[in-house]
């Protein structure tokens, strides 16, 4: 056939083969049921809200209750806050309950992160003591479109450029943030962190922007797997009962006072949900009694009984315990400040209930797709508020993963018939959250895997998929220190974006479970490359980050030692400091009702803080833009080194100057597709096209791909060499979220001929866009050079024209794309099934493509909900065509 | 060039995910050079055997470095009349120039090599590291240009590739003596033939060349395909006004049933070449002429299924 043409720029190949000449629609297009249809219009009319009920009640009991047990004065608060707040229930909801009386409402919790709201008068007073993230904001770049309040009007002000807050509420939620001064993890952890000897020089790495928002107050907890199994056996009473049991056990124990506490912490805090749901019960009857319509009054009154009888006791079917499950997802989200607390393997948790109630007659499989869809707009409903830095990286997502297949603890296949109607339901009402993430294993059937690939044919970017080999090899590596099981293992799931969490679900039984994942958010592995070239300055804000060496590297190998030198200081000092920083919230803000849901705190008496769990080893530190630091020591390598084209001072002299371009931080344009030329230089235009024209990663090209794995195991040792806060090793991580976007923009012109303040490439093994010119088997090849159950996660993004994989062929020949890449070593690759052109009329018409959706970077966001760097960066992405 | 016939051929892009090609996923090795020249042609740059230079206009940012820097050796490129045009280039003179070295000195990327020589080792490497990812039944499948062109080559290729176990395909004008397309037969797995037209002298008029060579190696062919030694495939590119009309394709349908091949894969006539032919400096006769409509290609399919022969369209094919 056709030798395809490519799309060429600049050395860049933005699309692989060619496209056809019509822009090319999805092949999947379903449509939802009419309630599911009926939410979606109502979730697209919605603005993000924030409400101050569970912050003002939180904070008015917790000055009331001073001097008790700290966990007793947090079971308190919480649950006074959960007490006060309103029930919300609308006329096509079958699952009830929302984080607050609004669609898509967010609360803050003040006492983790207190700053945010504050006017930047206020702020600025605080800034010039810590290493804020004051830097990073001012370059974060937030998405406009969709549900975001980016800018105030006289009734609603827009807080972090994203959530709407009613003015009046505004002199309250001041006066609460103002309590909160000294006393909040944001403000303390920084008092906490200058223990560290070296400081100073932390603040100078913020500074210069050498890593992304501080996870301390921003998102400390999440990134791993809720339990139900452990609510669905006992009900919120057997759990009450049990602690109960526990202290009258431990009482005479003279050491077990903290235990004591923090079993009674928890009733208090079970008692809250138990009076929150009872909002409910009571608004469900209400709406009933007022009901005239038969259909819909008998919707109320199963409504209320249902509510009624899970906020006491174990899930008695398949909606009790679909409703149980989403219950304590919100009470999760609404006690903690974090993001990616996942459901896991839902579909296997539910499988006895929905089995029991089909073979007798009491669900049909629509009303199962029915509420599976509806469930999708209640995930994608949830929001967090967190201040723009870390709303930049996370881009509006709550990283919700499901996971389906995988295997059960003794070996065999885990799929089930429910999981196929999760899927389903994802491809009739496609939303971005929850999302769906398949365990793939030889095992599961080919029926159950291409189900798979027709929802990815949808273009809705899920599920992703994952290696079930990669998990376990994972966690019987990772936490062989803490003596994992192979059964613990092989329930693993994802927390979050991709973190494998061992140990989710224990087939009908209580499984294990781990802590959040939680440390250093992304590390601008560039930046580190600018201070080697720049002798220890920042380039961009002339920051002096390390002291002047005066020497120049005589040969490439003097460069990279150097650059492995900076990059583990730069990775010690953050897990270090980490360390002391979190240190301070332990006593703040425990996740009493997270901890209850993770075997085995209860029992052992000890919240998630205090290594209540079974596994512990989760301390991660994540890193971005590895691959332009790859391309760049590759090009410096070629250029400069073997074939002397360039020195390097001339090398930085283009740099500074950009090569002649204007920074994207002007142009607003924020690919290397379009691009603004400032000035002609020959001579920068010469050592920009080698630059360009060096070895890239994504090419199946040793020169490249060998010092990608130089970066990956200094990454991952120089990790391990900290430990934790439980004593364990830290856990290199290689994804990049949202954060592609901001640390580009905080990052000069590279060596790899990016221009200054471009997006950085994606996730943690796609290759830069339009670099990757041998096709999709080079890129899987270069992907899979590392050991990626070295890691955390690993990651891989590729976009597939949908032509490419029309028809049943086309189905086919996408899984075994996959399954050689997972039989190869990968752990993850996800899909873009969409025409470049598509997304650019979209860039163009927002108001035509509400519901575009499209896959970022192990998640999937609307695409009017997505900051320019980052839309940039996905029309940029080369694009596989039919070749 | 002189290059060794049995090591060394001049290629113009080794794709893998080729995934029309052939049965599974496939990596496609697409060779330069091509006896005829039919005025369709998607891949123009693929028609001579020598490597050669392509001018991307869109590129180019009318610097005249390359004019100015004396890139050419033999002076085939002068400045334009007016700032705002683009360079001159003197294809008569490239046309003799045996490597275009003057592309990698454009720093705007708008020179451009088509074609480059590769060793079979190399090939052979790059296809080992692919193989991985190609799933079951995927494989190596030559394409062009004309591999048979390059003959010795293409039949050396295709022998390492048996000897490791890879799944072999080979697409073919068949304007080729019947020596050297057997000669890469005798290793390939499945086999493209063309078809562009049945009447001799419209096929002259078209691609340059008589069919009557390529109608008896095609002939040849399925008798291969007959004793069970390869699969063959007909191709029959399906370009309006010239070889769509009722009569033609039963004339084709005809003959095909006549020398027993079962499998016709018609592929629509499509412009997406259209842009190489202005970096070649060459007008493209088929720029304006629309896409190939669906009606006529269910027609087509008709009437070779009323011949009892299987028709696949376009991409939609069980392999």
């Amino acid at each position: 056939m056709a030798k395809p043409e490519t799309e060429n720029n600049q050395y860049l190949c933005f699309t692989c083969g060619t496209p056809p000449e019509e822009i090319g629609e999805r092949e999947v297009k379903k449509s939802a049921c009419a309630r599911a249809k009926q939410l979606l219009q109502e979730f697209y009319d919605a603005k993000i809200s924030l409400d101050t009920t569970f912050p003002y009640w939180y904070t008015r009991t917790w000055q009331k209750e001073e001097g008790q047990h700290p966990m007793i004065r947090r079971g308190l608060a919480m649950k006074s806050a959960f007490s006060h707040l309103e029930a919300a229930i609308r006329p096509s909801e079958i699952l009830v309950m929302s984080r607050n009386k609004y669609v898509r409402g967010a609360s803050i919790t003040p006492w983790t992160a207190n700053e945010f709201p504050l006017s930047d008068e206020e702020r600025a007073e605080q800034d010039k003591k810590i290493a804020s993230n004051k830097a990073l904001e001012e370059i974060t770049i937030l998405a406009t479109g969709g549900g975001v309040v980016s800018e105030s009007t006289p009734q609603v002000l827009s807080m972090a450029r994203r959530y709407g807050l009613r003015a009046e509420e505004h002199a309250a939620l001041i006066e609460i943030c103002r309590y909160w001064k000294n006393k909040s993890a944001e403000d303390t952890c920084w008092k906490w962190g200058t223990m560290h000897p070296e400081y100073d020089t932390l603040v100078r790495f913020k500074n210069a922007v050498l890593m992304a928002a501080d996870m301390e107050y921003g998102n400390r907890h999440g990134r791993s797997v809720t339990n139900y199994q452990i609510v669905f056996e006992k009900g919120f009473q057997g759990m009450i009962d049990r602690c109960r049991e526990l202290i009258a056990e431990n009482v005479g124990k003279g050491e077990a006072v903290d235990k004591i506490a923090y079993w009674q912490g928890t009733i208090y805090a079970i008692e809250g949900v138990q009076a929150w749901i009872g909002k409910y019960v009571a608004e469900a009857e209400r709406l009933a009694a007022l009901e005239t319509a038969p259909e819909q009054k008998a919707v109320y009154e199963a409504m209320a009984d249902r509510l009624a009888w899970i906020s006491k006791n174990p899930p008695r079917n398949f909606m009790d315990a679909l409703q149980l499950h989403w219950t304590c997802q919100l009470e999760v989200y609404n006690e903690m400040q974090g993001s990616g607390f996942s459901p896991g393997r839902l579909g296997q948790v539910l499988y006895p209930y929905w089995k029991k109630d089909i073979d007798e007659g009491r669900i049909t499989r629509e009303q199962t797709l029915e509420v599976l869809e509806c469930m999708r707009v209640k995930y994608t409903e949830l929001e967090i508020a967190t201040c723009a830095g870390t709303t930049g990286i996370l881009a509006g997502n709550t990283f919700n993963n499901i996971c389906l297949g995988g295997v059960k603890p003794d070996g065999s296949s885990a799929e089930n018939e429910l999981e196929y109607l999760f899927v389903q339901a994802a491809i009739n009402c496609p939303t971005v959250s929850p999302t769906l993430s398949v365990i793939y294993d030889g095992k599961l059937s080919n029926a159950f895997l291409l189900k798979c690939i027709e929802c990815n044919k949808t273009g809705c970017g899920m599920p992703a998929w994952v290696s079930n080999r990669v998990g376990i090899e994972y966690c019987m590596k990772n936490h062989a220190c803490e003596g994992i099981t192979l059964e613990d293992a092989r329930a693993w799931s994802i927390g979050g974006c991709l973190e494998i969490q061992p140990g989710a679900v224990f087939d009908g039984k209580i499984g294990a479970g781990a802590y959040s994942s939680s440390g250093i958010n992304f590390i601008n592995v560039p930046k580190v490359l600018e201070l080697v070239l720049f002798d220890g300055v920042d380039p961009r804000t002339n920051v002096r980050v390390f002291p002047a060496t005066g020497k120049k590297p005589e040969t490439f190998e003097e460069l990279l030692t150097q650059f492995k030198a900076y990059f583990r200081k730069v990775i010690h000092i953050f897990e270090e400091t980490y360390n002391l920083k979190v240190s301070a919230t332990f006593e703040l803000d425990q996740p009493l009702l997270f901890s209850a849901l993770s075997a085995d705190c209860i029992e052992k008496g000890a919240d998630i803080d205090h290594a209540g769990c079974r596994y512990n080893r989760c301390f991660t530190t994540w890193i971005t833009g590895q691959v332009n630091a790859t391309n760049s020591l590759a090009s410096i390598k070629k250029n400069v080194f073997d074939e002397k084209n360039f020195t390097l001072d001339e090398l930085k002299d283009a740099l500074i100057h950009n090569f002649g371009y204007v920074s994207a931080l002007e142009t607003r344009s924020f690919s290397m597709m379009e691009q603004t030329k400032a000035v002609s230089n020959p001579e920068w235009e010469r050592i920009h096209a080698l630059c360009l024209r060096a070895p890239k990663y994504g090419n199946d090209d040793e020169y490249a791909d060998d010092i990608y794995i130089e970066i990956a195991k200094c990454f991952r040792d120089s990790v391990e060499e900290i430990t934790d806060v439980f004593g364990n090793p830290w856990c290199p991580s290689m994804l990049s979220v949202g954060t592609h976007g901001p640390l580009g923009q905080a990052d000069i012109a590279s060596a790899d001929g990016r221009l200054a303040g471009v997006t950085l490439a994606d996730g943690g093994q796609s290759p830069y866009p339009g670099t990757d010119r041998n096709g999709p088997y080079a890129v899987l090849s270069s992907a899979t050079v590392i050991d990626h159950t070295d890691f955390k996660n690993t990651q891989l993004n590729m976009k597939l024209h949908p032509a490419s994989i029309k028809g049943s062929t086309g189905s086919d020949k996408m899984l075994e794309l996959i399954r050689a890449f997972m039989d190869n070593g990968g752990y993850h690759i996800q899909f873009n099934v969409v025409d470049s052109r598509m997304l650019r009329q979209a860039q163009d018409e927002p108001q035509n493509y509400r519901d575009l959706l499209v896959r970022v970077a192990g998640f999937t966001q609307y695409w009017c909900e997505i900051s320019k760097p980052i839309q940039d960066e996905l029309i940029a992405r080369t694009e596989y065509e039919e070749v | 060039m002189n290059l060794d016939p049995k090591n060394e051929a001049v290629l113009f892009d080794i794709q893998g995910f080729s995934v029309h090609d052939g049965p599974g996923g496939r990596t496609t090795v697409f060779f330069k050079g091509c006896p005829l020249s039919c005025y369709w042609c998607c891949n123009p740059e693929s028609q001579q055997l020598a490597p050669q230079l392509m001018y991307r206009h869109s590129s180019c940012v009318h610097c005249f470095g390359c004019v100015g820097r004396g890139v050419c050796p033999h002076g085939a490129m002068s400045l334009p009349q007016s700032p705002e045009d683009f360079v001159q280039i003197d294809r008569g003179i490239c046309a003799r120039c045996p490597e275009p070295v003057c592309a990698p000195q454009c720093w705007h990327d708008a020179l451009q090599a088509a074609g480059r020589v590769y060793t079979v080792d190399e090939v052979m490497k790059r296809l080992e590291r692919e193989r991985r990812f190609w799933g079951p039944g995927g494989g190596v499948t030559l394409s062009g240009g004309e591999m048979a062109m390059q003959w010795q080559f293409a039949a050396e290729l295709l022998r390492r590739c048996r000897e490791r176990f890879i799944h072999t395909a080979a697409e073919t004008c068949s304007y080729a003596p019947w020596e050297h397309l057997a000669a890469v037969y005798e290793n390939a797995d499945f086999v493209f033939n063309d078809i562009k037209h049945m009447d001799p002298e419209k096929h002259r008029d078209a691609t340059g060349a008589d069919n009557r060579l390529i109608l008896e190696n095609i002939a040849r062919t399925a008798q291969l395909a007959r004793d069970g030694r390869l699969r063959q495939i007909i191709r029959i590119p399906v370009v309006e006004n010239f070889n769509a009309d009722e009569e033609n394709i039963r004339a084709t349908a005809a003959y095909l049933s006549e020398i027993g091949a079962h499998e016709v894969n018609i592929l629509p006539f499509h412009r997406l070449g259209a842009s190489k032919y202005e970096q070649l400096g060459r007008v493209y006769d088929c720029r304006d002429m629309p896409p190939c409509p669906e009606e006529t290609l269910r027609r087509i399919k008709r009437q070779l299924e009323a011949a009892g022969l299987t028709c696949y369209v376009g991409s939609d094919t069980p392999f």
